[in-house]
């Protein structure tokens, strides 16, 4: 497997389906959960699926007429990737997001939060 | 365009001040005044950075219609001068492009430049964020938002999804606003306490208060000043959003909201740790917040830090505007002032004379309420090519040669209070008198 790359919209939508279900995965969970509503030919989703495959998001098994799939990408490892660096970026120059957030300061550390969270248990009114 | 260039620069030296003066003063002004004061205070300051035409409009309009003349005429001058017999060295002289096109060209692409990065930046992040979002299903969940909506009195349906790439909670959206939760447990109370925050920021119309911080930001983008204010704003904006969730709330409740804030903190830092590495240091903000939100003293009004600021802007607009206009008339008394923009500056001694060093081509301004002046040269080997011209109506072109033998030369019969020029060629290291 290489460096994973960024996904295009509809092979992040397969996955999402490959990641919410037990692996293995068929065509036809694809195609019940996803590849109807969006109105996917089962050509379509079989190619996004190989195309997956190249990728090496997910490997391919036969099980005698069955063409079976398994994830070899995690969701977490995804989204680490894809979100991580940006993230920080984004936190990082906050002075003007277009975004109201509840917290947007750097990172705390852990004994710091302790100790904030200390200092208001023992407030007095 | 380069009146523009001047109010933006005043405006940015005043605003500077005024941002500064109240970053300063904003610690002890917290003491005593509502948050949501200090709030609108900066918002206030934002506009002030971002319409750099205040009182001044009028003044300056005064001076923009001196000092603009001379931009014009160039064309004529530069024909006039190559119609003379002997002006090879003039004709030969490079048009320089003058100081302010540069810079004026620079503003523009940092502008466009700061917009496109956040315009882009918002997109991708609303991109990631659409991605990786799946609306809240969950009854009660769905039951407290639509309380806090109406206990709001928000017509508006607002969203509310979980979000796996981000780390806060957080109010996106323009047009069609919806709140993101972080993939955290979030107990029920405290769910209540952080969609009322987002809620009121959505009230508030935050999102639309931040791209005018964002709007001076890449007006100003040069003035490292506006990014304090962007960011002293964005905190401000947390801490009097804070204090309106609070507004009747008692000691035990701000306890458990100041715990909810922390929680999420907390939560939130975890995250971002799984996600990538992180800068620390938000330890001071966070102990300020903390303590605001368990102020229970009642504040005053800041009407009158209001009335304050807004004077102050206004005043430094006028006051740099005053200046400009002593500066057009101390000129004006003196009749003369060199001009060749961003060129040359020849120097006007106290008795009207004009030093001219190096060969140039200089063009000086003449304001002169007299019917008649007389341009001399002194004594010596000096040969100089001269055109008297007049702004207003091209016609009153007249070219003369001053030398050894012919050192003087006296118009007369001039159109009174006329912007005259004297264009000077093949003329170095002289004064020039001009008289009346």
């Amino acid at each position: 497997m290489g460096t994973i790359k960024k996904l295009p919209d509809a092979e992040f939508d397969i996955m999402k389906v490959v990641w919410a279900n037990e692996p293995p995965i068929t065509t036809n969970i694809i195609m019940q959960q996803l590849g109807n509503e969006k109105e996917w030919k089962a050509q379509t989703v079989i190619s996004l699926m190989l195309r997956l495959v190249e990728r090496g998001f997910i490997r391919t098994e036969k099980n005698g007429k069955e063409r079976t799939y398994f994830p070899l990408i995690s969701k977490e490892d995804y989204l680490k990737f894809e979100t991580g660096d940006f993230m920080e970026r984004f936190h990082g120059n906050s002075f003007a997001s277009l975004v109201a957030t509840l917290y947007d300061g750097n990172k705390i550390k852990e004994s710091d939060l302790d100790q904030l969270a200390k200092w208001l248990k023992e407030k007095r009114d | 365009m380069q009146d523009f260039l001047t109010a933006l620069l005043q405006c940015s030296v005043s605003m500077s001040l005024v941002t500064l003066v109240y970053a300063a003063i904003l610690p002890l002004l917290s003491k005593r005044y509502a948050a949501k004061w200090r709030y609108v205070v900066w918002l206030v300051i934002a506009a002030g950075w971002i319409f750099p035409f205040r009182p001044q409009i009028d003044l300056s309009f005064l001076s923009a219609q001196m000092t603009n003349i001379p931009v014009t005429p160039v064309q004529p001058i530069i024909n006039a001068i190559s119609s003379l017999p002997d002006a090879g060295n003039v004709v030969n002289s490079p048009v320089a492009i003058p100081l302010w096109l540069v810079l004026v060209a620079l503003w523009i692409v940092g502008v466009v430049s700061v917009v496109m990065y956040h315009a882009l930046r918002h997109g991708r992040f609303m991109k990631m964020v659409r991605r990786w979002s799946e609306p809240v299903t969950d009854l009660e969940s769905l039951g407290t938002l639509d309380g806090l909506t109406s206990e709001l009195g928000i017509k508006t349906k607002v969203g509310l999804s979980v979000c796996q790439s981000i780390t806060s909670p957080m109010l996106v959206g323009f047009f069609r606003p919806s709140i993101l939760l972080p993939p955290i447990k979030i107990a029920d109370d405290e769910l209540s306490l952080i969609l009322k925050h987002e809620l009121i920021h959505f009230q508030r119309h935050d999102l639309w208060y931040k791209a005018v911080i964002l709007t001076a930001t890449a007006l100003h983008w040069f003035n490292p000043v506006v990014y304090i204010m962007a960011k002293a704003t964005a905190i401000q904006c947390e801490i009097s959003c804070d204090a309106l969730v609070l507004r009747d709330a008692d000691f035990q409740q701000r306890k458990q909201y100041g715990e909810t804030i922390i929680g999420v903190v907390r939560n939130g830092s975890k995250l971002r740790t799984a996600l990538s590495t992180n800068f620390l240091g938000g330890k001071k903000g966070m102990k300020n917040r903390i303590s605001s939100i368990m102020d229970t003293k009642r504040k005053k009004t800041g009407v009158i830090i209001l009335c304050i600021v807004l004077a102050c802007i206004m005043i430094t607009g006028v006051a740099f505007a005053a200046s400009d206009m002593l500066d057009i008339g101390k000129s004006e008394s003196r009749r003369q002032i060199p001009v060749e923009e961003g060129k040359t500056f020849a120097n006007l001694t106290q008795d009207g004379e004009l030093e001219v060093k190096g060969k140039e081509l200089y063009n000086y301004q003449l304001f002169t309420n007299s019917e008649k002046i007389t341009v001399s040269i002194p004594n010596g080997e000096y040969t100089g090519e001269f055109v008297l011209y007049d702004v207003e109506n091209n016609t009153g072109i007249q070219q003369f040669v001053l030398n050894g033998t012919n050192r003087t030369k006296t118009f007369e019969n001039l159109t009174s209070a006329t912007n005259y020029y004297i264009l000077a060629s093949g003329i170095d290291d002289v004064i020039i008198t001009i008289s009346d």
